[in-house]
């Protein structure tokens, strides 16, 4: 009797509100069916995650994919930040190029004027290109205040094909980077 | 011839009446002769109940014979008393009621009757006394002594019983040489309060006598004694006379010692024409003794009051629990000196709180079949308590699955937040959504199990009030329109007819 009303009867009423459904949301970046009802259809220059969280003092990596990219070769990106906010670290190439292929990676940070530049490219055969969603680069940034602050591809900002003929970009993802 | 005719029927009656007479001038006589004295009183045989009758009368003698030395009363002799009991076609050993010694106390001339029982418990005596007045018929003192030790030294008893009933001290010498004894205190020691009582003042009560179950039948009837003249000492109720009830049971050709039901006590009690009977048993298990009893409504047939007493310890510690248990029958605090002079080990004594239809559903509401158990309706409880008990099986069921689906959803929910590529994307997204649909499912389904676990909850609540005990476990007595019955308040039988007003 008293285990009944101690324990089990509370337990019950409990157990009646264990089923809860999760939101459903799917929020990959990368993915196009998504980014199409947002507007931003492939190809598209995205950061993967587009909402990155870290503590005052620290850094957070903003990694830049391309979105349905067809016959790519090469990418110049101007990423503008608040410099205020944030203030490049590094910055790397990501996994865009096949392991053994040869390329270029060169970046610049104009802090004073709040963007950083990467030009990115393949090297050696003409025909080399690549298809689909990748990692262009990943760079890394300090933060430096509290508070949200976006990262926005310029409109600087070109892809080509391999006869260095501009890719028409049809879609550019915005970064938050939520300082604390 | 008429003078004659007078004279001759003056001379019958005179030899007739003579004892009568006798006694009514001896009594006047004394009266003259010890003017500072002037209640008389008989004393009536004490009935023996585990002592013989013998040794009951020699008793009784000694209990005569102090009083006559006290002073205080006036005592009729036995031989004078006997005589008029036989001449009026009385036996003595049968003259037991109020009723009987009123009779006999007018025909002596007397203004008091002593009457009362010397019983054995155990090792233990219980005398119990009383004192009625001829004149209202109305009990004005009852007395009661335990004594633990041999019989022989109940004769100093008796003399004490004499100091008591006669309401004078006794000496500091006799005091010094009475053994043992112990004086039940009663309400003239200490006053008791009435304050809380469960029935109305001055009802009328019938106890019948507690069955015994375990201890002999004698032992049973000297503790119900005991209960019946601690009640009457409590002067909370008024109540029959055992040998009165006994009379009209027999009358009605029922049998008391069979008597255990509350149907049956409704029935005994509508007889009798008391407003409540009480009714027990006490048992016996090893060294321990329970008492159980119980006082009934008889126009109800509800159980106004139960009370269980659980004792260890010797028998004879019984008789100071019947005395408690005669005060907190009617809710009322028994005297501290009382209380204090238990022995033993009191185990459990208690309350039994009426089961009640509004018990029944709040025991259900905490848990289903709970109130079905309490209401002893075991099998509708097993099968309340099986349906949510199955019920809340599947639940833990569905939950126990919706937890794995919800692990699974959030791995491919990871795998597909880290995708790159758009197979991979496509593929975890719709594994994804496969497992939010089937979490969906279950949520539905555990939602029905919820519903139908609380719905049985709620049938089974509405369900343990329906079949709950009826208010206060009543059986339905229906008192008949024209009933002739005994009438303990006017000691005489009575004819009423009754109709039932519907409003």
């Amino acid at each position: 009797m008293n285990l009944i009303s101690k324990y089990i009867s509370p337990l019950f009423i409990l157990l009646v509100g264990c089923v809860e459904l999760p939101t459903e949301s799917f929020t990959n970046p990368l993915d196009a069916e998504e980014q199409v009802s947002k507007g931003i259809e492939p190809p598209a220059l995205i950061f993967m995650p587009d909402t990155m969280n870290v503590n005052v003092g620290n850094p957070v990596t903003a990694r830049v994919f391309i979105m349905g990219s067809e016959n790519l070769r090469g990418v110049h990106l101007r990423i503008g930040y608040d410099a205020a906010a944030l203030a490049v670290s590094s910055a790397e190439i990501g996994d865009y190029f096949p392991a053994g292929a040869q390329s270029i990676f060169v970046y610049e940070d104009h802090s004073t004027e709040g963007y950083v530049d990467i030009y990115t490219s393949y090297v050696g055969s003409d025909s080399l290109s690549t298809n689909g969603n990748a990692n262009l680069a990943n760079v890394v940034f300090n933060s430096t205040l509290a508070g949200e602050t976006k990262l926005e591809f310029k409109a600087e900002t070109e892809l080509v094909d391999p006869v260095d003929s501009p890719i028409a970009i049809k879609g550019l993802g915005v970064g938050v980077v939520n300082a604390n | 011839m008429e003078d004659t005719l007078f004279q001759y029927l003056f001379v019958i009656f005179c030899m007739k009446h003579f004892l009568s007479i006798f006694a009514l001038l001896l009594t006047l006589a004394n009266i003259t002769a010890q003017p500072t004295s002037q209640n008389t009183v008989a004393i009536l045989d004490l009935e023996g109940r585990g002592v013989s009758q013998n040794e009951a009368e020699s008793l009784t003698t000694r209990l005569r014979s102090k009083f006559v030395s006290i002073g205080a009363y006036r005592v009729v002799e036995r031989e004078l008393m006997a005589n008029i009991i036989e001449e009026q076609g009385l036996q003595e050993s049968a003259c037991t009621t109020d009723e009987c010694a009123v009779e006999v106390g007018n025909l002596l001339g007397v203004q008091y009757m002593i009457s009362g029982s010397i019983g054995k418990l155990g090792q233990t005596y219980t005398i119990d006394t009383k004192m009625v007045s001829v004149e209202t018929g109305a009990t004005i003192l009852s007395k009661q002594i335990n004594y633990d030790g041999e019989i022989d030294a109940l004769i100093n008893e008796m003399q004490y019983m004499a100091y008591l009933l006669s309401e004078v001290d006794p000496p500091e010498d006799f005091m010094k040489n009475r053994k043992s004894g112990v004086i039940i205190l009663d309400k003239d020691i200490e006053e008791i309060s009435l304050d809380e009582l469960v029935i109305p003042k001055e009802s009328t009560v019938a106890i019948i006598d507690f069955d015994g179950r375990g201890i002999s039948t004698l032992e049973a009837q000297t503790l119900t004694d005991r209960f019946r003249t601690s009640v009457v000492g409590t002067g909370a109720v008024i109540v029959v006379e055992r040998a009165m009830m006994l009379e009209i049971i027999d009358e009605q050709g029922l049998q008391q010692s069979g008597c255990t039901t509350s149907e049956c006590a409704v029935e005994v009690g509508a007889i009798l024409g008391v407003q409540y009977m009480i009714g027990g048993s006490i048992g016996k298990l090893g060294d321990t003794f329970t008492i159980d009893s119980r006082l009934i409504s008889v126009e109800t047939g509800a159980s106004v009051q139960v009370k269980e007493i659980t004792y260890q310890g010797k028998v004879d510690g019984l008789i100071i629990e019947i005395q408690v248990l005669a005060y907190e029958m009617f809710g009322i605090q028994p005297p501290k000196s009382l209380i204090n002079m238990r022995t033993g080990g009191l185990l459990t004594a208690g309350l039994i709180k009426v089961k009640t239809k509004m018990g029944a559903a709040l025991r259900s509401t905490l848990f289903p079949g709970l109130g079905q158990f309490y209401s002893e309706k075991k099998l509708s409880g097993y099968l309340w308590l099986g349906s949510e008990l199955a019920v809340t099986g599947l639940i833990f069921a569905s939950i126990n699955k919706f937890n794995t689906l919800s692990s699974e959803h959030t791995e491919l929910l990871t795998l597909y937040n880290n995708a790159v590529q758009d197979a991979d994307i496509i593929s975890y997204k719709a594994d994804t959504q496969t497992k939010y649909d089937e979490m969906e499912s279950l949520k539905s389904q555990s939602e029905m199990l919820v519903t139908a676990a609380a719905g049985i909850w709620i049938g089974n609540i509405i369900h343990a009030y329906i079949v709950g005990p009826r208010k206060e476990d009543e059986i339905t007595y229906k008192p008949k329109p024209l009933s002739l019955a005994y009438d303990p308040e006017i000691k005489g039988v009575k004819m009423s007819y009754s109709i039932e007003l519907d409003f």
